[in-house]
């Protein structure tokens, strides 16, 4: 998979964000040649999805085109939202097919203003069945019986992707502690017990690590239907510079799209920029846990891990890939 | 006698404290990976603390280590630079 960055721009405020450093960047939107290339690079990759990230992509002013030219590929759109989509790019995603289309909305996207709110309901109502809600653990206690509502009411998936938030390296996020991972397993196991009542399956995003459950739990977890596992790898975030990032928490591990011909290439050069520090983790006793080195688990988020090394900066990461 | 000067960790060095006192440390150009155990991560936490080397050179003089042969590996890798006073 790889994701296009098509705008950098955002209607929300969170600030658990691990694309505001992205933010910052003086250009703000994607230009069609950029956006051809970047589809001619994953079709020659043979990939089946086009997947659209920001900021808030459906802020592009060219929204509705863009739309239009990946429809034209007759690959999938999979959009990542924080579902404050304006009402006229909405139309062009109510066009397209279910098997065609489907949208990530984060639930926890804290929004600019009171009417986004109900026209985030709006784009609920609207685009229901194609709508997955994706939740970001920010707190450790937290509790999903109002998105179970949102799904029951708006006939969304009945599914909710679960991530926890991650810091951006050498950025000033906020992100959840490894320390509260066990608080935070806690919370999933009770949402998972509703959830199973609901018949609503919950989903890990990157970054879980084993030791957050016992083997009891991850067992329970299985039983409930979770799909519950622990990894974490390069997701191919493309920017508007044209960089293939390992991901938006860390930056510094990327190539460029120039040098690159496929995802399958841009996977092997990401996983061996990282390799020196695959074999720690986030906690120190990571790297003698026999779950960490029989690949059962992931060690956690990388951004997190490289955290723990001292001396080491946003920069000599950087200089560390030339 | 060597072990009477001051050291810190080269600035370009990465370093990271792993259980049981352990220190894994990473040379960035080398991609060199050299873990540290009992006696030298101590004395690397030393160094990076900034702690006099009188003070840490008596209590390894008291364990009966070789203080003289580990700065010099340390620096011949390039891990420690000499402090000028």
């Amino acid at each position: 998979m790889a994701n296009i960055i098509i705008t950098t721009i955002c209607n929300a405020n969170c600030s658990f964000c691990f694309a505001r450093e992205n933010a910052q960047e003086s250009q703000k939107f994607i230009t069609f040649d950029d956006l051809n290339d970047r589809i001619d690079f994953i079709q020659s990759s043979g990939l089946s999805q086009i997947r659209l990230i920001g900021g808030e992509p459906t802020l592009h002013p060219k929204f509705q085109e863009i739309v239009s030219r990946i429809r034209s590929t007759g690959l999938d759109l999979i959009l990542f939202s924080n579902g404050f989509i304006p009402q006229k790019n909405l139309g062009c995603l109510e066009e397209i097919p279910q098997e065609k289309f489907a949208v990530l909305v984060n639930v926890n996207a804290i929004s600019k203003g009171e009417n986004l709110e109900i026209l985030r309901q709006e784009v609920l109502r609207s685009l229901n069945i194609k709508v997955t809600l994706g939740f970001t653990i920010l707190n450790p206690f937290f509790d999903l019986s109002p998105y179970y509502q949102w799904i029951n009411d708006y006939g969304l998936q009945r599914k909710v992707r679960l991530g926890l938030a991650q810091p951006i390296f050498g950025g000033g996020n906020q992100y959840l502690s490894p320390k509260n991972y066990r608080n935070a397993a806690q919370s999933i196991l009770n949402n998972a017990q509703k959830s199973k009542n609901e018949n609503i399956q919950l989903e890990f995003d990157c970054g879980f690590v084993r030791c957050m459950f016992t083997n009891e739990e991850w067992q329970q977890l299985d039983d409930w239907g979770v799909i519950a596992e622990s990894h974490c790898g390069p997701n191919l975030d493309i920017s508007l510079d044209g960089q293939i990032l390992h991901c938006f928490s860390i930056s510094q591990i990327a190539t460029s799209l120039d040098k690159i011909d496929s995802t399958k290439a841009a996977i092997t050069k990401l996983n061996d920029q990282r390799k020196l520090f695959r074999e720690f983790g986030i906690y120190p006793h990571c790297s003698e846990c026999p779950e960490l080195n029989n690949s059962r688990c992931c060690g956690g988020c990388l951004s997190l891990t490289l955290r723990r090394f001292h001396n080491l900066n946003p920069e000599v990461l950087r200089k560390m890939r030339q | 006698m060597i072990s009477q000067s001051k050291y810190q960790i080269n600035p370009d060095i990465i370093w990271v404290n792993e259980s049981k006192g352990r220190v894994a440390v990473i040379n960035p150009h080398t991609k060199e990976n050299i873990h540290l155990k009992g006696f030298e991560a101590a004395m690397w936490r030393s160094i990076w603390q900034g702690i006099s080397p009188l003070i840490w050179a008596r209590q390894i003089e008291d364990q009966s280590k070789n203080t003289e042969q580990i700065l010099t590996k340390w620096l011949n890798a390039g891990l420690i630079t000499v402090v000028e006073s």
